[in-house]
């Protein structure tokens, strides 16, 4: 052969790569060539036919993982003082809804406390223990699941209107206590997770507490569309 | 088994692990974990950094694995993710250090067991010695059936990159191994340069 055979266009040849076809018949005829190519197929073989490395155990990936689903805390920006003026106002404006929908209490309308009521109810859970109704925007056709509650949770917390507590009504103030209060469980069931402590029942308590965190702020999003009536609870 | 491509992920498994559930995601780690270490493992040729490459792998796709439509695309997206953090770390000035400092311990971070078995193969040992970016070109285009254009998009390169890099890092293999055992004293033949 006139021209030295080079492992570029053996390759070419093993893989099916464009090559002029008179220099494929040259290879195809010539010896050296022909025992390159069976070298280089071999190579391919041996190296797929290396053995799997074990990898980090899967205890390891999941106690990382873990923080992906933690939901971000609530920040509330007072000192302790005001913190039970801000609950006691709340419990007020919650005793003093009037449940034959005449005078609504300032910061409430009837849509606002339909709202809060179905957020304090909570959501209707079935015999299955997953959840029948009352969850935002997921349908009703397959039970919802953690990871799309997590997802439809952090959509829904997005686009809570942000705001110092002066600028909250009391059933908002409620919804963001009651959502603090389901991320202090989930906190601590992931806690329980990361160190393999975790039951079955804890992973359906889990599902069961972001479906409540979803509904409750399905519902604070709808009360926070309502016309704003200018009246808030101060801080002291 | 070495390549992505031989693992056989249920479809129950990928569609459950898709709707966030731990326990079929903790079987697609069984499945898919060992042959992304292996794979981790040929390119970076530290032990350390490949099983970082692989939590944190798992990590971003429990995290995002939700997103998926279909769930046969499982796979290839996992590969995918793989190849990207193996990319990554080739290109990062500390993980370039830090294998500097491996190779001096040459796989010092793996078990006693897994370096004999690595010395038994001739072909891993040529591998290994190789420069990191041509060990990727060989690992994708041999055993993941990546395209020269597939390769070479990848690395920023073109086709052409990948093609001679690919028959560099093969002649260098080759020539390192030899014939029936036998020293080879390099050079097979003319590569096109």
């Amino acid at each position: 052969m006139d021209n030295p055979v080079t492992v570029s266009e053996v390759l070419a040849l093993r893989d099916g790569e464009p090559l002029d076809p008179r220099r494929v018949a040259e290879l195809e005829a010539d010896a050296q060539a022909q025992s390159l190519l069976a070298e280089l197929r071999a190579l391919r073989n041996e190296l797929h036919a290396l053995p799997e490395i074990e990898p980090p155990p899967w205890a390891s990936v999941a106690a990382r993982a873990q923080p992906a689903v933690r939901p971000a805390r609530w920040q509330f920006k007072y000192p302790m003082a005001s913190a039970a003026a801000v609950v006691l106002a709340a419990l007020v404006g919650v005793a003093s809804i009037n449940p034959f929908g005449a005078d609504p209490v300032p910061g409430t309308t009837p849509a606002a406390t339909s709202a809060l009521d179905t957020a304090v109810r909570g959501p209707e859970f079935g015999t299955s223990g997953r959840p029948t109704h009352g969850l935002d925007g997921l349908g009703g056709a397959a039970p919802p699941t953690l990871a799309r509650l997590v997802s439809r949770s952090q959509d829904l917390q997005s686009q809570v209107r942000p705001g110092g507590l002066d600028r909250r009504t009391s059933s908002e103030l409620i919804l963001l206590l009651r959502i603090t209060d389901i991320d202090e469980q989930i906190f601590a069931l992931d806690e329980r997770r990361a160190l393999g402590s975790a039951s079955a029942a804890d992973e359906a308590e889990r599902e069961r507490l972001w479906a409540k965190r979803v509904d409750m702020l399905a519902s604070l999003n709808s009360i926070q569309q309502q016309p704003d009536t200018g009246l808030h609870y101060a801080t002291y | 088994m070495a390549s992505f491509a031989d693992v056989d992920v249920p479809d129950g498994v990928a569609r459950r692990a898709i709707q966030g559930y731990v326990d079929a995601q903790a079987e697609l780690y069984r499945l898919l974990a060992p042959v992304m270490m292996g794979m981790a493992v040929r390119i970076l040729h530290n032990h350390a950094a490949a099983e970082e490459v692989v939590q944190d792998v798992f990590v971003q796709l429990i995290e995002k694995v939700h997103t998926l439509k279909e769930p046969a695309a499982i796979v290839p997206w996992t590969r995918k993710i793989a190849v990207n953090h193996c990319l990554m770390r080739l290109r990062s000035p500390w993980q370039k250090r830090r294998g500097e400092l491996a190779l001096v311990g040459e796989l010092e971070d793996a078990s006693a067991a897994e370096q004999r078995m690595e010395d038994l193969h001739d072909v891993a040992r040529s591998l290994g010695a190789l420069t990191p970016e041509t060990r990727m070109v060989i690992w994708l285009h041999e055993v993941e059936g990546y395209t020269h254009k597939e390769i070479g998009g990848l690395l920023g390169k073109t086709s052409s990159y990948s093609k001679s890099q690919l028959a560099r890092g093969i002649q260098s293999m080759l020539g390192k191994r030899g014939t029936n055992g036998q020293p080879c004293d390099g050079i097979r033949s003319t590569s096109t340069p």
